[in-house]
């Protein structure tokens, strides 16, 4: 029988404090952008942000300066120093280099794995609703941005992958199957569900909806990478940090983490850091993802779907008992 | 949630708006508006002058105008950028319609934009018939 304790509020802050630091050591590393400072300013284009405000591609050593501050950042906030203020210091330091290395022109999609660390410092049960918030409002304004997919009369998405195929000469595990095999109907099918899926997301912020976005989720995701090759892996950062901050139980008292298991957590995160600091910095290369293929999602979503899975069969499995004591 | 579907419709307002207007030519694509009754126009360009001795940094603005051929032939175009850096760059949506930039005033020569002519009933696969050239360029 499985039988997961339920977790107290800052054991599941620590996970998620280490799960948030461990994919960007591991799996996600962040991209620097002291390669960008080569170009002239003419190449300057920043998205919204606090770069906005910048003129041109800033000195090598800002940005330098920059990065050396988000990884002492990263480091108090795993640790869990500082609260709030360092949380909020670390989401503008991520935010100041993905906004330059975002300032050569193409779409910042990031906005939300870079408030992670600060919603995650705020007090009570305001991390996980604040994060599930800006997660739904993520969604929302995807699918209001494709409110034309809507018309019947077009297919947005097989226009896209046929620009993906031709023009890009992406390859997707299903791209060029699809294109050959699936009829107009089943691209304007794809149409529908993605527009209506991605606006029925903030139906998550209601509990009875909540489980069936959340099994729905990686299924999205996986389908987009297998037929446009457009992989969201990157957005585990959130979903499992939210995972964990879900499954806190507020009536649970004591931490079930022993405080020897807590530091060994930080120390391995602390360690993973140095390394990867250490791997780019001095010797100025870009940290290596333990992923080597393309397209890591193929296979992080399936794992995300059975571990949403489990997760909800041992929440049901452990909400049995109490309702049984209750009815 | 009503305050989650507001904050994500003001997000799209002002992105659109103000901040990152998608380019001239993928801002219909995404919008569907290429695809003319059941025929669907996928643009492109080639190259029609064969420029090897142009700066990296100026054959990076001329490939901004889509970027679609960049990502085959990427390495080759800018060494000096590096990886994720240089992909952010080269994946494009970079003409702003709205602010062009001083070394890219889209008018490029030896460059020709043509699309690729799809055939796209609802009851059967798609099927690419020709090339037909739509964009004024």
């Amino acid at each position: 029988m499985i039988n997961m304790p339920s977790l107290h509020r800052n054991d599941a802050l620590l996970l998620s404090r280490c799960t948030y630091l461990g994919l960007i050591v591991l799996l996600f590393p962040l991209t620097s952008a002291r390669s960008i400072t080569s170009l002239d300013a003419s190449h300057f284009h920043p998205p919204l942000g606090p770069v906005a405000l910048l003129e041109s591609f800033p000195s090598p050593w800002v940005i330098v300066v920059i990065e050396c501050t988000t990884c002492a950042l990263l480091a108090l906030w795993a640790a869990g120093f500082g609260k709030w203020l360092v949380g909020g210091l670390l989401s503008l330091s991520l935010m100041m280099t993905s906004g330059l290395v975002y300032s050569t022109g193409k779409i910042d999609h990031d906005l939300v794995i870079l408030l992670c660390p600060f919603l995650m410092t705020l007090r009570g049960s305001w991390p996980e609703r604040s994060l599930l918030f800006c997660l739904t409002v993520y969604f929302a304004s995807s699918g209001i941005a494709k409110i034309t997919w809507l018309s019947l009369d077009t297919q947005a998405s097989l226009s896209w992958a046929l620009t993906y195929f031709h023009g890009y000469g992406k390859t997707a595990p299903l791209l060029a199957w699809s294109l050959q095999e699936l009829p107009g109907w089943s691209w304007e099918v794809f149409d529908q569900l993605t527009v209506w899926f991605e606006l029925c997301v903030p139906l998550a912020l209601l509990r009875s909806f909540r489980i069936w976005i959340f099994l729905l989720i990686p299924l999205f995701h996986l389908a987009t990478v297998l037929l446009l090759g457009i992989d969201f892996s990157r957005l585990l950062l959130v979903y499992l940090p939210l995972g964990f901050l879900l499954c806190a139980h507020p009536r649970k008292v004591r931490s079930s983490i022993p405080p020897r298991v807590h530091i060994a957590l930080i120390t391995l995160c602390l360690l993973g850091l140095a390394f990867t600091f250490m791997q780019s910095w001095p010797f100025e290369r870009t940290p290596h993802s333990l992923l080597a293929p393309d397209m890591p999602g193929l296979f992080l979503f399936p794992l995300l779907q059975a571990l949403t899975v489990l997760a909800l069969l041992i929440c049901r499995r452990n909400r049995l008992p109490e309702s049984a004591v209750n009815g | 949630m009503l305050a989650s579907y507001a904050l994500a419709a003001a997000h799209c307002i002002l992105t659109f708006g103000i901040g990152e207007p998608y380019p001239s030519l993928q801002g219909p694509m995404f919008a569907g508006h290429l695809q003319r009754g059941r025929i669907i126009h996928v643009p492109f360009y080639r190259e029609t002058e064969d420029r090897p001795r142009l700066p990296a940094h100026d054959r990076l603005l001329r490939h901004e105008t889509l970027a679609a051929p960049v990502q085959r032939d990427s390495s080759l175009l800018a060494p000096a950028l590096q990886e994720s850096a240089f992909l952010q760059f080269l994946i494009g949506h970079s003409v702003r319609t709205r602010n062009p930039r001083p070394g890219n005033p889209r008018d490029f020569s030896g460059v020709e934009w043509s699309t690729y002519k799809v055939n796209a009933p609802l009851d059967s696969p798609p099927e690419l018939i020709g090339e037909e050239d739509i964009i004024d360029d």
